[in-house]
């Protein structure tokens, strides 16, 4: 199986663009979602998923609720999670990064869980 | 005839600032005026003396802690002996009431001997509120600012990095890395104007201009432009407007409220199509925006119309809460209005009427 999936969760369409713009380039494969319910249906179709870069805030399901429906799923809960937000919250002992991260940082946190 | 003492004493008592003296050192009850009760709920004790005023009048500081009684005013300026002033007590009042005090506690000296600590109470309930507001709106606008930065400085910093790596790139790639950071920069312009109109709505400086302008094919420019603007997360749009709809307004403020209206739309409006109509009666023009989104409550539907409100929470909907205040105030600077229809979960109209010939 490919450890090499990301899924990112963002409802900027913009910003998850992006995102997904540069870490496809990167070599990893990405999965795009507006929020919570579309990376729930994510996460049931696609069984190869590495990573979930999660923004917090997010209409509908939003992170907090999303990671607490992951925290109740055998699998889900194992995949690795990394919050990339623009607000001051966070999800406790959950690596944390800025949206203002840098670009070489970002690639090294990705790479680090996608190994 | 009122003697001076007479007069004095109806002064003090009438002042607009609650005023209470105790002796020092020990804090014994001497006098208070009437809007210190008011502030406080309850009429002066004589009973309590320093080390024990947190709990029968509730004081307590910020975070809802009793007062340090070591901290107190009265003792402040009595260790001090000289005026101090003392901003980040609460009252707890009996009714429920939570006032913000602040106090100015000056000692008054006999000779060189420390005699009384007059206190006088000022309610900033209002002030600290006006206060948080201000300081939930950094937050939020520097949040707001930092989603299209950070795809902005993402962008940049890969593009150099595919530059630098030295692979060959075609024209048309470059072209739409230019382009897309073009997009973000010109996101975040728009969002500098937001933030900017705050001060210009409230110092009322939005002055509007009177040019020749075709609604209809501003309304059918905004329509298209609206995806860019929402970056690219706009629902399908159903447009319904006439061929033309000539007549004279400033054509910006207009183009803002129809993108304020949309962007609204999309983003309560949970994917669901949207419908846009614009028809004309003789003397208004009639723009209507509905959704299927997450629709408004009764309650909330005077609401978001303020400043830094919404209907809903924020850790679900990001935003600045300025996008219908906003419409507002240009709207009835053209002497128009807007009229909402909507219900919980029902999705929501919002119609602006202008004058239009």
């Amino acid at each position: 199986v490919s450890r090499r999936t990301v899924l990112i969760v963002d409802d900027d369409q913009d910003f998850r663009g992006t995102l997904s713009e540069v870490l496809g380039a990167a070599g990893y494969r990405t999965l795009e979602a507006g929020d919570g319910a579309q990376a729930l249906v994510h996460l049931e179709a696609d069984g190869a998923i590495g990573l979930i870069l999660l923004d917090l805030m997010m209409p509908g399901i939003n992170g907090w609720e999303l990671h607490r429906q992951l925290l109740q799923h055998e699998h889900w809960s194992t995949i690795p999670l990394v919050v990339l937000t623009a607000g001051e919250g966070g999800l406790g002992d959950i690596p944390r990064l800025s949206k203002l991260v840098e670009l070489a940082e970002l690639l090294r946190t990705v790479d680090e869980y996608c190994r | 005839m009122l003697d001076d003492a007479e007069i004095i004493a109806a002064v003090a008592n009438d002042l607009p600032v609650g005023v209470w003296v105790a002796r020092a050192p020990a804090g014994e009850f001497v006098y208070a005026n009437r809007a210190f009760s008011e502030i406080m709920g309850m009429g002066a004790r004589d009973d309590v003396v320093a080390g024990g005023y947190a709990e029968p009048y509730g004081i307590c500081d910020r975070a809802g802690r009793p007062y340090p009684e070591a901290q107190m005013p009265f003792v402040r300026a009595l260790v001090a002996r000289a005026t101090v002033v003392v901003d980040d007590i609460v009252i707890h009042r009996s009714d429920g009431k939570r006032v913000n005090v602040r106090a100015h506690a000056r000692p008054l000296f006999h000779g060189d001997e420390l005699s009384h600590v007059v206190i006088a109470f000022f309610d900033i309930t209002r002030e600290v509120a006006a206060e948080r507001v201000r300081d939930d709106f950094i937050s939020a606008a520097s949040h707001e600012l930092k989603t299209p930065i950070g795809a902005l400085q993402m962008r940049v910093q890969w593009m150099l990095q595919q530059l630098g790596g030295g692979a060959p790139f075609g024209h048309t790639q470059v072209v739409g890395w230019a382009e897309a950071a073009l997009r973000q920069v010109r996101r975040l312009g728009r969002l500098s104007e937001t933030l900017l109109d705050v001060s210009r709505i409230r110092s009322g400086r939005i002055e509007l201009r009177r040019d020749p302008v075709d609604l209809a094919q501003l309304l059918r420019d905004v329509v298209a432009r609206v995806d860019d603007d929402l970056g690219g997360a706009a629902p399908p749009l159903h447009l319904e407007a006439p061929e033309r709809l000539p007549g004279h307004a400033d054509a910006l403020r207009l183009d803002q409220v129809i993108t304020n209206l949309l962007s609204n739309a999309a983003k309560y409006g949970q994917g669901r199509p949207i419908s846009i109509s614009l028809s004309h009666d003789g003397k208004l023009a009639r723009l209507e925006v509905r959704d299927s989104g997450v629709g408004i409550a009764a309650a909330d539907r005077e609401r978001i119309f303020q400043p830094f409100e919404r209907a809903v929470s924020p850790d679900s909907y990001a935003g600045l809460g300025l996008g219908l205040w906003i419409v507002q105030e240009i709207v009835s600077r053209m002497h128009g209005h807007i009229l909402l229809d909507s219900q919980p979960g029902a999705g929501a109209a919002i119609a602006v009427e202008v004058p239009w010939q």
